[in-house]
């Protein structure tokens, strides 16, 4: 059975190591797409609605065509079609330079009729809203109801009842790299395409199909990426159209979103509102749940969110609608569903704890079933201090009160066969490593290094990693899911391997030994029964001569697992006068299994942490029913964490197993609930709706008062 | 039903069934709490706020007419933007030559910059579009900060930066320094200026949205009344309901600063106070300017001995970010005895808003929390939130109090 041996025989997996591309990062050398400037470059833009829903009956393109410096116009839409929200692709120019692209977008002449809208779940639901779907009847999808034991008999048992509405707005991915694409054919059966994508082979299989061409003749290219978060599994409407811009003009073409177009389209989390009434039964057992709860995805998405969440509930009945507005649609965010239902459950059983006058702590240790959490509850406890917690919240008559909460999620990461892979070593005693897979700014190129220099007893640096290309055709899966380590790790491992042993058959005659008694250690071969005979690595791979070894791998099942469970702690400071929310401190304490590289695992924590504050503290869309057009589509009214919002972050890598799973998401669940609940603790009143900013705070403390 | 829209999407709004849209001098008794608020008042004055508010309705109804008639409406314009068009690009050389580039027309055909960071995005957004641009960086003696005996002469052109780190400033106008040093980030406050801090146009996310021709922009509403108001005003605010967003200003106008402007017919100084101007005096502008008037620099006298002065800004995220509520307090002070106040709000006013019922409540007395308590209520006695503004009024009164508590500390 493949394993990856025990830690102490580890000497890169599980170190420490910065990540191979960060120089080039900070350096300015890694070329993203949006660095990617081709030869004869034309630059696409796109017209997009600023009506939320409209009829089109005319639509003309000819003073655009006719603008100097204009080389292309595609219409997106056909007359007779309907725009269904705000952002909604109407016609696309190709110009030689962005300048011209932008004024010529403004020369496209579109006539619509206005149609009746709804932005707001509240406008959707009301009575007589007009209907945006023929599909859904007052907006409304059929509700998935689902029952597990009997909830009148749990109630019957309980001792105590919470009755209560919880809600987290609609929040947007911010990728600092806004979805984009530069295309390029090289004669009118190949093309090549610059995408930022978290999916280089879905986008070649995507743009193949496209423009039916075998995908063996399209080729996509991801070397760095500034961030996807679940939004970029495909070239979607902007890929394709430069690809077609590309393909009319014969040039290439780099078009990219703008950053009011990336909030618009570029996909969103779904808002969630749960009525939810649970009980508890006196000696701290969750045993009724019943929820109701909405949520929109937009104008064709559903919106599913975790409920209960992590604790167990025996008896529980939940009902679930989606609402359609005239907004962009969703698409999976950082754990699609997870930090929204996260944070309303554990509010919910933070709730239930007070009125069973427990602690919160311990009412969670009686109800998660979750024994690697039960162990991570004691480890943060410890590292934030947790008996120095407000025991009384709200208590103190300060101005600024500090606060403590806990948070919980779960999630799998396990990985998928989906990747190919191969290692070769050449007989100059270089060595590369090659699939089809991405580093969307997780650190997997630098996995893959640690991965096989560990296996060939080389340095990280030793290793060429080539990666985001789908020209070498060695297919990998999309970055989703936490997936890409988990998948990748054992194809690349069991390459290395496969190299290594051909190498050993290689030099066992040389050093007059068994292959099965060789080792490679520190660039030297030698032969385990006999530690005087060596070759150094050099030596040994200059046999190979005109040769070199190339050896796929294959996914080893016993070398991944799925599952995960992380629990996290925030202290926070309360301004009761400005109702500012200070984090002070989270404790996130994540289980990853095997942590490749435990310096790239502690970055992806801190992201998540960080990614999970904004959307405890700032992150709203804001949609307004007047306009029907979203009102904060920029970077100043929606506000995401900087510098001064960051606090210290404790990111604990909470070993459990010595196989890989994938922890991208599952870092950003369990933040929002944490905060919630130390800020209940600091102040005593409770904020039920995200983010906790200070008119929430105030009006919330104001009602306490009253 | 018919809509004709070019790439730029004209405001040729159409409600929906069911959602008309009130014009807003209507719409003022249409809200339950603004009624309730009104027959309290006039219960109480009877006699003479009906007076008054017929002499309002009636100046409201004057202004308002001429406004269709001969005022500047700058942005009316705007909507008709289609493709970014080529504007000139003028080094200024002398005041002179800029005013008398500025006579040529009204507002918005020919507009000023110095660095850039609120015109530019104007500019990009379609918002503003001039045929000409006046590069003011390139005028002579327009920088710097002079401090002596008789005060502080800032300059228009003197960047934000400047005087956040000028150590005059620092330890004898704490609250000019502490408002610098609040304004975005350090990058803009590197390239943004005195001149542009006081003249940037609203924040507002109706205003700024080329799509949506609101009143400001000579439109027939402000969307705020019925719209989405977190942001905004919630003093001073009808008909418009931006906020001013400078912070330089609020604190400079406690200094009791007086600012100088050049026309073509020379100099003038006025008090920076009456600078601004409140919607229903003009509600296309935000100051007295007028087209073809620049501001040419700042005086503040000099600081009184025993004076404490201090500015609170709050905010959702640390920066950049524009304040939801900020208070410029200067207290001149015998021990805990608040000689004299000078209180003056940002962010809840489409102006910065001198607030003479704080000053008042704290003038000679020795100030304790429920003295700085009720200078904190009666800053807010007249706030008019809003849908969703009304935390403003809590925090507005929260800042002032914990204003005058520092300032007895």
């Amino acid at each position: 059975m493949a394993s990856w041996g025990e830690a102490s025989e580890s000497r890169l997996i599980g170190k420490r190591i910065p990540r191979l591309s960060g120089k080039d990062k900070v350096t300015g050398k890694a070329k993203y797409t949006f660095d990617i400037n081709r030869p004869g470059l034309l630059y696409g833009r796109i017209l997009r609605s600023e009506i939320a829903h409209a009829d089109v009956v005319g639509l003309d393109l000819s003073d655009a065509e006719a603008l100097p410096g204009v080389k292309a116009v595609l219409p997106l839409i056909e007359v007779g079609k309907k725009i269904r929200y705000q952002g909604q692709e109407i016609a696309a120019v190709a110009a030689e330079t962005d300048d011209i692209a932008k004024d010529a977008i403004r020369l496209i002449r579109v006539d619509l009729e206005e149609l009746p809208y709804v932005v707001t779940e509240a406008d959707a639901m009301a009575e007589g809203a007009p209907q945006i779907r023929d599909d859904w009847e007052a907006n409304q999808s059929n509700p998935d109801v689902r029952e597990e034991g009997d909830i009148e008999a749990g109630f019957a048992q309980a001792a105590v009842e919470v009755e209560v509405t919880y809600h987290a707005p609609v929040q947007t991915h911010v990728c600092l790299e806004t979805h984009g694409n530069v295309a390029e054919w090289e004669d009118d059966q190949h093309l090549t395409v610059w995408a930022s994508t978290q999916a280089v082979f879905g986008t070649r299989r995507d743009l193949a199909g496209t423009f039916n061409l075998p995908a063996n003749q399209v080729r996509v290219i991801t070397e760095h990426m500034g961030g996807g978060f679940g939004s970029k599994f495909g070239p979607g409407v902007e890929g394709r159209t430069a690809a077609e811009l590309a393909r009319m003009t014969g040039r290439a073409v780099k078009l990219m979103l703008t950053r009011k177009a990336e909030h618009l389209v570029g996909g969103n989390r779904p808002s969630m509102t749960q009525h939810v009434r649970a009980g508890a039964t006196s000696d701290g057992r969750l045993i009724a749940y019943d929820m109701k709860g909405h949520g929109t995805g937009g104008i064709s998405s559903g919106a599913g969110f975790q409920a209960p969440y992590v604790y167990h509930v025996p008896n529980r009945r939940t009902e679930r609608v989606n609402i359609a507005v005239n907004a962009g649609n969703q698409r999976a965010m950082r754990a699609p569903g997870h930090p929204q239902g996260a944070f309303a459950m554990d509010s919910l059983m933070d709730e239930l704890a007070e009125k069973l006058g427990m602690n919160p702590l311990e009412f969670r240790r009686i109800n998660d079933p979750n024994e690697t959490r039960q162990a991570q509850y004691t480890l943060g406890a410890q590292e934030i201090g947790w008996h120095r917690r407000n025991s009384v919240p709200g208590a103190g008559n300060g101005v600024k009160k500090r606060g403590m909460g806990v948070g919980s999620g779960l999630w799998g990461g396990g990985g998928g066969n989906n990747t190919q892979a191969r290692v070769t070593i050449n007989s100059d005693g270089s060595v590369e490593a090659v699939t089809g897979t991405q580093d969307i700014g997780t650190g997997v190129r630098t996995a893959i290094a640690i991965i096989v220099a560990e296996e060939l007893g080389l340095n990280p640096t030793d290793i060429g990693v080539k990666v985001g290309d789908s020209e070498p055709g060695l297919p990998s899966g999309g970055s989703g899911g936490s997936q890409t380590t988990a998948s990748v790790a054992p194809v690349i491992k069991t390459a290395a391997a496969a190299a290594k042993q051909k190498l050993f058959e290689r030099i066992a005659p040389q050093l007059e030994a068994p292959v099965e008694d060789l080792r490679v250690g520190n660039h030297t071969i030698y032969v385990v029964s006999d530690r005087t005979k060596t070759i150094k690595w050099q030596v040994a791979t200059g046999l190979l001569g005109m040769e070199s070894i190339s050896e796929g791998g294959h996914w080893d099942e016993d070398l991944r697992q799925g599952g995960v469970a992380g629990t996290q702690f925030a202290e926070v400071e309360v301004d009761t006068e400005t109702g500012a929310v200070r984090v002070i401190k989270i404790v996130a304490v994540q289980d990853c299994g095997l942590a490749i590289n435990r310096l790239t695992t502690e970055s992806q924590i801190n992201g998540g942490v960080i990614m999970g504050l904004g959307q405890a503290l700032l992150e709203e869309r804001f949609m307004d029913p007047l306009t029907g057009r979203m009102l904060n589509a920029n970077l100043e009214d929606y506000k995401v964490p900087g510098t001064f919002e960051i606090p210290e972050i404790k990111s604990v890598v909470f070993d459990t197993h010595r196989k890989v799973t994938g922890v991208g998401e599952p870092p950003c669940i369990p933040t929002p609930g944490a905060i919630a609940n130390a800020v209940y603790n600091a102040i005593g009143v409770r904020v039920r709706e995200l983010p906790i900013t200070p008119d929430k705070v105030l009006n919330a403390l104001a009602e306490q008062k009253a | 039903m018919k809509q004709i829209a070019y790439g730029v999407f004209a405001n040729a709004k159409i409600r929906p069934a069911g959602q008309k849209m009130k014009m807003q001098a209507f719409s003022y008794f249409l809200l339950p709490q603004r009624r309730k608020c009104f027959f309290k008042y006039a219960a109480k004055w009877r006699g003479v706020f009906a007076w008054v508010f017929l002499r309002i309705a009636w100046g409201f109804l004057y202004n308002y007419g001429k406004v269709h008639h001969s005022f500047n409406a700058p942005n009316r314009t705007a909507r008709k933007i289609r493709k970014m068009e080529k504007f000139s690009y003028v080094n200024a050389t002398s005041l002179e030559q800029v005013t008398e580039l500025l006579s040529d027309s009204g507002w918005g055909e020919v507009m000023l910059i110095a660095g850039g960071t609120d015109l530019l995005a104007e500019l990009k957004e379609y918002v503003a579009a001039p045929k000409t641009l006046v590069n003011l960086k390139t005028l002579p003696g327009m920088e710097g900060i002079e401090a002596d005996a008789s005060g502080l002469k800032i300059g228009a052109l003197t960047t934000v930066a400047d005087i956040a780190k000028h150590p005059t400033i620092q330890h004898h106008y704490t609250v000019l320094a502490q408002a610098a040093v609040s304004v975005a980030t350090p990058q803009i406050r590197n390239v943004g200026t005195l001149g542009g801090n006081l003249c940037q146009r609203p924040r507002c996310w109706y205003y700024r949205d080329e799509s949506t021709n609101c009143l400001k922009k000579g439109g027939d509403i402000c969307y705020a009344v019925d719209g989405l108001s977190k942001y905004h005003a919630i003093l001073g605010g009808d008909p418009v309901y931006i906020v001013h967003p400078s912070d330089l200003a609020p604190a400079l106008i406690a200094l009791g600063a007086s600012v100088t402007i050049v026309g073509p017919e020379g100099e003038k100084t006025m008090s920076l106070e009456e600078f601004f101007t409140l919607p229903a005096a003009n509600p296309y502008r935000e100051n007295v300017l007028q087209p073809n008037e620049i501001v040419v620099g700042v005086q503040v006298p000099p600081a009184k001995p025993n004076t404490k002065s201090l500015y609170l800004k709050a905010r959702e995220k640390g920066a950049p970010d524009f304040a939801l509520a900020s208070v410029a307090g200067v207290f001149e002070m015998d021990g805990k005895t608040c000689k004299s106040a000078n209180i003056v709000l940002g962010g809840v006013a489409p102006a910065p808003w001198r607030s003479k019922e704080a000053e008042t409540a704290l003038t000679g007395k020795m100030i304790n929390e429920m003295v700085s308590k009720q200078a904190g209520a009666d800053a807010v006695k007249d706030a008019q939130p809003l849908n969703d503004n009304a935390y403003k009024v809590t925090l507005t009164q929260n800042l002032v109090s914990r204003a005058a508590m520092m300032a007895a500390s």
